[in-house]
């Protein structure tokens, strides 16, 4: 079975589904009694969660308008 | 929910792009026809402001960067021999055109040695973990939580910083991202995870439970479960 150590080195792949089937296994065993690395787990998922919805960074209000009338004024 | 970020997956409106007509574009453009390259960037906009904030953090440097990155493009525009590799090629031009900034205006970015060691591998283990099992997911909502991962993506060093914003931000592939950057496959995917798992960590101490949580928790558990452990 996979150490704690191993299993946080592969977590994204894990999550990403890129790792191959005798690994994956072995995760969800460890996982399945592990509370440590199921917390581990479940907390980067929601850090994908919250940095996938966009709103990581703001656009300054009229980036966009001001980029293409830069470009208007230099093209 | 999250889904699986293969070689070649990228956001849909990304993905939306269609290559032969973003090549068609190019070729008017490069044809004379100028007017075409707003059309040609309008999909990438709040990708090269995510590359160059990844670079410089203040939103103002951002902005300036991406606009002089775009008059490259324009202008090296010909210059491109694969056109299919035009947002690679685009995201690579910001990029560098960030750095430079940042070198012109004589910033320090203070990270120290180990934080830029590739080969270490031990930094991927977390020291601490945020425990969000028993938050409501409604939690998520919250721009609490939002401002704290902000904050947390902010503090991360550069190289991490700006992966995690092209990558999970704004989802593009890691092949993508690798060539924008000059590095493999594999550097870009060791940065990703190291900057997720620094990113949960950062957290931690934000959504440490409360002991009103606690008692929560507690209720419906053995009384003599404690004692007996």
């Amino acid at each position: 079975m996979v150490s704690c150590k191993k299993l946080a080195r592969n977590l994204s792949a894990y999550i990403e589904g890129d790792v191959d089937r005798g690994l994956c296994s072995e995760i969800e065993r460890h996982l399945s009694h592990c509370r440590r690395c199921s917390v581990l787990l479940d907390s980067v998922r929601k850090v994908l969660v919250i940095s996938g919805d966009e709103q990581t960074f703001e656009l300054p209000m009229g980036y966009e308008e001001r980029l293409h009338s830069f470009l208007d004024s230099h093209i | 929910m999250y889904e699986a970020k293969g070689d070649c997956l990228e956001h849909p409106a990304i993905v939306n792009s269609d290559t032969s007509h973003e090549e068609a574009i190019i070729a008017l453009i490069c044809d004379g026809e100028k007017a075409h390259f707003h059309e040609l960037i309008r999909p990438y906009t709040r990708i090269m402001f995510a590359a160059a904030i990844g670079v410089l953090k203040n939103p103002a440097d951002a902005e300036e960067a991406v606009q002089e990155g775009a008059l490259k493009a324009f202008l090296h525009l010909p210059q491109l021999e694969d056109r299919r590799r035009f947002r690679s090629w685009l995201l690579q031009i910001v990029i560098n055109e960030a750095k430079m900034y940042r070198r012109k205006l004589r910033r320090q970015l203070y990270e120290s040695i180990d934080e830029t060691d590739e080969g270490d591998d031990g930094d991927s283990v977390p020291h601490q973990f945020a425990d969000w099992h028993d938050l409501p997911s409604e939690a998520l909502e919250q721009e609490q939580l939002r401002s704290a991962v902000r904050s947390a993506v902010e503090k991360l060093p550069e190289i991490y910083r700006e992966v995690l914003l092209l990558i999970d931000s704004q989802h593009l592939s890691y092949v993508t991202v690798a060539e924008a950057l000059g590095v493999s496959v594999g550097v870009v995917k060791t940065r990703v995870h190291r900057a997720r798992m620094r990113v949960q960590e950062q957290l931690a101490p934000v959504f440490e439970p409360r002991f009103s949580d606690h008692i929560r928790l507690m209720k419906g558990m053995n009384p003599w479960s404690r004692a007996k452990s």
